[in-house]
């Protein structure tokens, strides 16, 4: 597409502007500022693509002069056919009117402009000054598809994102300014570990100083001791002193007291040495007085008993001359000679029981005969009295007898036994009693005599009766048959023999009694004389001992023999106590000795002890001790304090000496320079490998550059005259950002935007050159318009650049406008047969192109 | 690994020894340890748990407390000590009191032990917790060789000849200061110096084999290279040269791997006959080369490596082992290797499987130095980015200066705080060329990773 003309209807400060003889190749539209140069390129635009909108930044530039805003331009298309674009802004549509006059529309402009957007057509094709400089404007897809999708971007982008990937694996290893990367850290934790380790060895080496504190506290801690053990020593001895005062004191007492007893006299010892006879003499005394007393006493009792004596015998005599002469021995009839001496109590006894039994025969002869004659009464009472039984009637004839039987014999035999007496006569008089009722009864009837009665009675033989009876009276020297009072006189003899018989005994017996006292009064003045005889032996000798002992002892005297002993014992107790005295002394001091070698020990010590305790002042001694323990408790603190810190000292070396943390902190620290080493050897690898693929990537931008690079790579070494040589499109792996950069004939990689303006602008003119040729060879040729563009560049680019936009004309048309003249002399330069076209100040149009 | 090596030559005694050869002192023993860089740190090893960091840094001193119980199982006749006795010019206090008192209870047991410092703990450098030693031990001073004679029962069985560092920077042949001295008994010469040129250590007392033979010693019990070397000798102008090597290993490093322990010399009839190695080592560092060709998937792989560790635990002898993997060749894993933390994935799937159990086999790297089924010719073929990429990478890694040079503007770009931990890392060119082999790796992998 080529603008043959334009028509501005009214449009900023243009108002019916018609430029013809616009040139297929170059022309340079000139003008004053404010001609209205940047306007028309704004009204190009506007027609092809529109009007801006209210809500765009551009300016609409409503008609300032009149006019509809709006016009229309003139153009060939690629087959020299001419179109009419008119575009008015109260239009809602452009009127495209084609080669035979029909309308077209939006199609038509779309291949009249190949595909061109307005982005595109303002980024590459139409364009001022403040355009030119920004990368940013060729950011279009269209612009950039051109610039940045040729075969090096896509290696280049997979070269990027594996250059980024690897940028930041070694960001996560090492960076600049951070603390998080890997090696940072290492480094971080291995400096802090070298910083424990240094302080660690600097502990370490301070050993040898730690070992001379600890040499120093354990001097301290022993001159401490050694203050603390004197006082203690002191204290101990002060104690001692006050402990072994006392025993010292008593030995001096007991010392004292010793030497004024002094030693023990001979007679003491004389008494000492006959200790034990004397102890026996003093012990025997008393029984020697004693003995002596008894003595006496038996010497009188003696005399008693020699004067009882002659008084019993004197009695004996007496009662053997009123004792009766004892009759010749031979058949006296006692009873014709009363001089005869009675019978024994035998004989009497016997005769008595003749008598009884004589008096028994007698009574049963005369009961018997008394029986015969009640029986032959009874006979005849039977015959008479049928109805009382035979034993009845016998006992009322027996009874009686029976009862003074009894009588006479409990009679008789309370006489011989007084002391049955009473019992015997209650016991007769009861039985009498009984008999008494027995017989009542049988003679009031009641009473049966058996008839046995007879049967016992009747077995007597009086025969044989008569000559017991006799026999009895022969041994009494009775008739063979006596008179029961015959009887009764010789029992009455017989009382009388008694009598005598017991007063003869009585006499016998008091005799015998003398007899015999004289006799015990014989034997106990046998006995007592021999006693005295012994005791006076016995006297005699203890009164001889007595008396030597006392001569031993220095006693002499007439005194007894006992007050000899008492003096004796009294001389012994005295010397005894002196010498026990004595003894105890000693024994007091030898204990106190003892006591006080215990309490003071042995050896230099104790002696000084010693020592102190002669000077003998305890009350300093008290103040001292008071004031030492004051000072042991200030002591023992020191010590303490001391001993403490030599053991923290100690403890401390001994932690120095074990201390195994500069070895843990040296495996610490090789494991971190390993760790440290290994991070920065994969950083390394990384930044090599970044660094090939960079290198690889920076050949290949420079070899496989896409063609508009190219183009524009090569007008920019024209225009920058070999300066220059190559330029690099970039972007990153995510096509996102891009760069374009020229490397220096140097090789030297410069950012566009590092490029002064001038060269800056220059670049970016090129590159809009090669992107219009580009687009030119894919689509169609549109106008490059220029406003300007060439202000800050320098005289030798400017001819440059014309140059190179003079050559672009050859093939493209270009539209220049610019307000210098000497611009409008490049553009002549480069291109003589280029069209000038001069834009007046004034509002007419019209002028005619500069010749 | 017990490495012990025996003299099966029948040798003369020479000089005195002949008088001594009847005598029962004749026969006896001593022990030979050098580098033992007591609290060393160690180094190039990775963030380590507790347990394994307990046990490294134990190892040294427990190592040290080895060789004294040594000395006492075996009734020495002496103990010499070669040198860096501790790592450092900041040498440990632990460290220092340890030393003294495993010395100490040496001298208690009447066995006298001689001691050199050596580059890492020269005498006029340092600070020393240690205000005296006890009698029987000897330090030798830095001015001049000192000469002490051992020993037993009233008759000199050995003599000890050594020199200490007096600096760091001791770069004099010291062994031309040792001499044979009059005497009978066996002579020691006790030195810490490189012997012919160890390119593997700094070039300390630099000397030959024939400097130590000239000097006509029984033996030379030397210290600083830290692989254990024996010499084995034959009479009078050929001593035994031994490098008993450090006593525990402190680095994965190929000189650092395997046992490490001290040397008991035994001598018979007056002559040295016999260099027994006894390891007194507590941690091994063992590392274990593995390519995934022909390995299909990641549990295959950590199954492998598994093994190895295993046999490698094994072979330590009840110590616990810090292991090390090293992954070569190409296969289908290299993808997956390639992946940011796959090292540190793989590693964590070995850790859980040895768990902490004692003694402990302890994963701490694996370095991955596989490569993928990259058909570079193919790609350099295709024209395309990636082959300008393997043209340039090619380019410039074959080219020291221009890598250099490229490495030096990326470094460049590093905090200031981070530039002394840079240094060295590419430091030599084998070390650049190999960072460039896997920068390439890691930008195809990155251009790879884009591709649809």
């Amino acid at each position: 597409m080529k603008l043959t003309g334009i028509h501005v209807d009214g449009y900023g400060t243009l108002a019916d502007l018609d430029l013809d003889g616009i040139a297929p190749s170059l022309t340079v539209v000139y003008g004053l500022n404010e001609a209205g140069k940047s306007t028309l390129l704004d009204f190009v635009r506007a027609v092809l693509f529109g009007f801006p909108d209210r809500r765009s930044r551009q300016n609409a530039r409503p008609p300032l002069r009149g006019g509809r805003h709006g016009g229309s331009l003139r153009l060939l298309d690629e087959d020299g056919r001419p179109w009419v674009i008119e575009r008015h802004a109260d239009a809602r549509d452009p009127v495209i009117t084609g080669p035979d006059g029909r309308l077209g529309g939006d199609a038509e402009l779309h291949a009249l402009l190949g595909g061109a957007n307005a982005g595109l057509f303002r980024s590459i094709f139409a364009f001022g000054l403040d355009e030119l400089t920004s990368l940013e404007n060729l950011d279009d897809d269209d612009v950039r598809d051109l610039v940045f999708t040729a075969g090096v971007l896509g290696a280049g982008r997979s070269a990027t994102r594996a250059m980024r990937e690897l940028e930041n694996r070694r960001g996560t290893i090492v960076r600049q300014r951070s603390s998080d990367a890997r090696a940072n850290q290492l480094r971080h934790q291995l400096d802090d570990t070298e910083a424990r380790l240094r302080t660690t060895r600097a502990a370490a080496e301070g050993y040898a100083s730690a070992e001379a504190g600890h040499r120093r506290l354990q001097g301290e801690t022993g001159t401490a001791r050694e203050r603390l053990d004197e006082l203690r020593r002191r204290d101990v001895e002060l104690d001692r002193l006050r402990s072994c005062w006392p025993y010292w004191n008593r030995i001096h007492d007991a010392e004292a007291r010793l030497a004024a007893l002094g030693p023990p006299s001979a007679a003491a010892e004389q008494l000492t040495r006959l200790a034990s006879e004397i102890r026996r003499l003093d012990a025997e005394c008393s029984a020697h007085e004693l003995r002596l007393g008894a003595l006496r006493q038996s010497q009188v009792e003696l005399a008693g008993i020699e004067r009882s004596r002659a008084d019993l015998v004197e009695q004996r005599t007496h009662l053997e001359q009123s004792r009766p002469p004892v009759p010749a021995p031979g058949g006296r009839d006692r009873s014709d000679d009363p001089g005869v001496a009675p019978r024994d109590e035998a004989e009497l006894r016997r005769a008595d029981q003749e008598v009884l039994l004589l008096r028994g025969l007698i009574g049963q002869r005369d009961q018997l005969l008394a029986a015969q004659s009640q029986r032959e009464t009874m006979e005849r009472l039977a015959r008479r009295s049928p109805g009382v039984s035979r034993p009845a009637i016998a006992l009322v004839f027996v009874t009686p007898v029976l009862i003074a039987t009894v009588v006479v014999a409990a009679f008789e035999f309370s006489k011989h036994n007084a002391a049955l007496g009473a019992v015997g006569a209650v016991a007769a008089l009861a039985l009498g009693a009984a008999a008494a009722l027995i017989i009542t009864g049988a003679r009031v009837g009641t009473i049966s005599v058996p008839d046995r009665a007879d049967s016992r009675l009747a077995p007597v033989d009086p025969k044989r009766l008569s000559a017991e009876i006799a026999r009895a009276a022969e041994v009494l020297s009775l008739d063979r048959s006596p008179a029961l009072v015959e009887v009764d006189a010789v029992a009455t003899r017989l009382d009388e023999e008694r009598d005598e018989r017991r007063r003869r005994d009585e006499l016998e017996h008091r005799l015998a009694e003398l007899e015999t006292k004289i006799a015990e009064r014989d034997a106990a003045h046998r006995r007592l004389s021999r006693a005295i005889e012994a005791e006076t032996a016995t006297v005699e000798g203890f009164d001889a001992s007595a008396r030597r002992v006392a001569a031993a002892c220095g006693l002499e005297g007439g005194e007894s023999a006992a007050e000899l002993c008492r003096q004796l014992a009294s001389a012994l107790a005295a010397a005894e106590q002196a010498r026990d005295e004595r003894r105890g002394l000693k024994e007091t001091i030898n204990r106190a000795n003892s006591d006080l070698a215990e309490a003071a020990g042995f050896g230099p010590e104790a002696d000084r002890l010693r020592d102190e305790l002669a000077t003998g002042d305890p009350a300093s001694w008290e103040s001292q001790s008071a004031a030492i323990k004051a000072d042991v408790a200030a002591a023992e603190a020191v010590f303490q304090d001391a001993r403490d810190a030599e053991r923290d000292a100690e403890q401390s070396l001994e932690a120095l000496r074990s201390s195994d943390e500069i070895a843990t902190l040296e495996i610490e620290r090789a494991a971190l320079a390993t760790q440290l080493e290994d991070a920065l050897r994969e950083w390394i690898v990384l930044g090599l490998g970044q660094a090939l693929l960079e290198a690889t990537f920076a050949r290949y931008e420079r070899e496989k550059q896409p063609a508009v690079i190219a183009r524009a790579a090569e007008l920019f070494r024209d225009v920058t005259a070999g300066r220059y040589v190559q330029l690099v499109a970039h972007e990153d792996e995510r096509a996102a950002h891009h760069g374009i950069d020229a490397i220096t004939a140097r090789g030297e990689r410069v950012d566009s935007g590092s490029l002064s303006r001038g060269t800056a602008e220059q670049l970016y003119l090129c590159l809009r050159l090669g992107l219009a040729a580009t687009h030119a060879e894919r689509t169609v040729s549109l106008p490059f318009v220029l406003d300007d563009v060439l202000v800050n560049f320098d005289p030798g680019r400017v001819t440059a650049v014309g140059g190179a936009i003079g050559n672009l004309a050859r093939s493209h048309q270009v539209l220049a406008f610019t307000c210098h003249p000497h611009i409008v002399d490049v553009f002549r330069q480069a291109d003589p047969d280029c069209t000038v076209i001069e834009l007046a100040l004034t509002d007419t149009i019209g002028a005619p192109p500069v010749a | 690994m017990t490495s012990s090596v025996r003299n099966r030559g029948t040798r003369q005694p020479i000089g005195s020894l002949n008088v001594m050869a009847d005598s029962p002192e004749a026969s006896f023993c001593f022990v030979h340890a050098a580098d033992l860089h007591l609290d060393t740190p160690f180094r190039d090893v990775h963030d380590l748990p507790h347990h394994v960091a307990e046990a490294l840094r134990e190892a040294s001193l427990q190592a040290f407390d080895s060789i004294v119980e040594l000395a006492l199982e075996r009734r020495a006749a002496f103990v010499v000590i070669a040198g860096d006795i501790y790592d450092g010019l900041e040498r440990g206090l632990r460290a220092q009191v340890r030393f003294h008192k495993g010395l100490a209870l040496l001298a208690g047991e009447g066995i006298p032990s001689f001691v050199v410092h050596g580059n890492h703990d020269p005498v006029s450098t340092g600070w020393s917790a240690i205000s005296s030693w006890p009698r029987g031990v000897t330090i030798f001073g830095g001015e001049s060789v000192g000469l002490v004679p051992v020993e037993k029962d009233g008759a000199v069985i050995a003599t000890v000849q050594g020199i200490s560092y007096a600096t760091r920077m001791t770069t004099e042949n010291l062994s031309l200061r040792f001499r044979r001295p009059d005497g009978p008994g066996v002579h020691v010469g006790l030195l810490h110096c490189n012997l012919e040129g160890s390119v593997d250590h700094d070039a300390y007392s630099p000397c030959s084999l024939d400097d130590l033979r000239s000097a006509r010693l029984d033996y030379w019990a030397l210290g600083h290279i830290h692989l254990r070397r024996v010499i084995e000798g034959s009479g009078p102008g050929n001593p035994w040269i031994v490098y008993p090597g450090n006593s525990q290993a402190r680095s994965p490093k190929p000189s650092e791997q395997s046992a490490k322990g001290a040397i008991v010399v035994h001598v018979r009839q007056g002559v040295v006959d016999d260099a027994e190695f006894v390891p007194c080592d507590r941690v091994r560092f063992e590392e274990i080369e593995s390519t995934i060709e022909g390995v299909p998937d990641l549990p295959s792989l950590v199954e492998n490596l598994g093994e190895q560790g295993a046999a490698r635990l094994a072979a330590a002898e009840g110590r616990s082992a810090i292991l090390r993997a090293r992954l070569t060749g190409r296969g289908v894993l290299h993808a997956l290797l390639a992946r940011p933390g796959a090292t540190d994935d793989l590693v964590r799937a070995l850790r859980e499987e040895t768990g902490d159990r004692q003694p402990f086999c302890w994963w701490d790297e694996i370095e991955d130095l596989t490569k993928g089924i990259v058909d570079l010719d193919a790609i350099r073929r295709r024209g395309d980015f990636a082959a300008d990429l393997v043209e340039l990478a090619e380019n410039v890694g074959s080219n020291p200066a221009a890598a250099a040079e490229l490495a030096g503007r990326v470094v460049a770009g590093a905090p200031r705080a981070l530039a002394g931990a840079l240094d060295g890392i590419a430091g030599d060119d084998d070390t650049l060329a190999r960072l460039f082999d896997e920068a390439m790796s890691t930008a195809l992998d990155a251009i790879a990773g884009d591709e649809p």
